[in-house]
């Protein structure tokens, strides 16, 4: 189960699991964010491709409106995918 | 042994794929890490077999057990029209993310986290065997 909540203005935290399950509820929920905003992942223990494709949509969109998605507090199997996927050198993580 | 479990084709069985894989391998103490890249693993396949085999109604059959260091899981599939996902070309990551595209990711991860992948075709089932040495 993924939980979505607002903990900031301008960032979201993730928690739970980021799998194709959640993939379309995920993306009403992060379609709606419209200015460049931070996400949290110090909760987020798991993420597949399907996860992965909705953060890239996202910030794809912010970024062709000339917003930014950054990202923080990976855990090692969501940084570990980042990196295999080198998505870490397209999406900023603080 | 191999422990043998059939899914019906639902994105929303996921849950209890993950649940057969945990169930069958939590008595061997695997590492966090690995275990959640043999739970990504199951799901980019799962979800590849539920999404684009259109040639089944069939549910799918995954087969788990370990045989020495090496966790094995086998997916079945009814299929007519196979994927050999290990003749797949391999994505450019570079000129896929400079794109800002997804697709192909999920199998990257699979080659990238499992030891060895193995498909056969036969008789209209598509076997596709991951081993993962721990």
């Amino acid at each position: 189960m993924l939980e979505i909540i607002q903990i900031e203005p301008n960032e979201l935290k993730l928690s739970g699991r980021f799998d194709a399950s959640q993939a379309d509820s995920a993306t009403k929920v992060l379609s709606a964010q419209t200015e460049s905003f931070i996400i949290d992942m110090s909760e987020l223990d798991y993420i597949s491709s399907m996860g992965l494709g909705v953060l890239i949509m996202t910030f794809k969109r912010l970024e062709e409106s000339g917003h930014t998605l950054k990202l923080k507090n990976l855990s090692s199997h969501v940084r570990d995918v980042f990196k295999y996927t080198k998505l870490d050198q397209v999406i900023e993580i603080i | 042994m191999m422990n043998q479990k059939s899914f019906d084709r639902d994105i929303n069985g996921l849950a209890d794929v993950f649940q057969f894989i945990n169930m069958n391998l939590e008595k061997y103490g695997i590492p966090q890490n690995s275990l959640l890249e043999l739970e990504l693993t199951a799901e980019e396949l799962f979800t590849n077999m539920v999404r684009h085999n259109q040639t089944s109604d069939k549910p799918i059959n995954i087969s788990i057990g370990k045989h020495g260091r090496a966790i094995r899981i086998i997916f079945s599939d009814y299929s007519k029209n196979p994927f050999d996902l290990t003749k797949a070309d391999e994505v450019d990551l570079d000129e896929h993310l400079a794109e800002r595209k997804s697709g192909g990711l999920g199998l990257h991860l699979v080659k990238t986290f499992m030891d060895e992948v193995h498909f056969e075709h036969s008789d209209d089932i598509s076997t596709i065997t991951l081993i993962k040495n721990i």
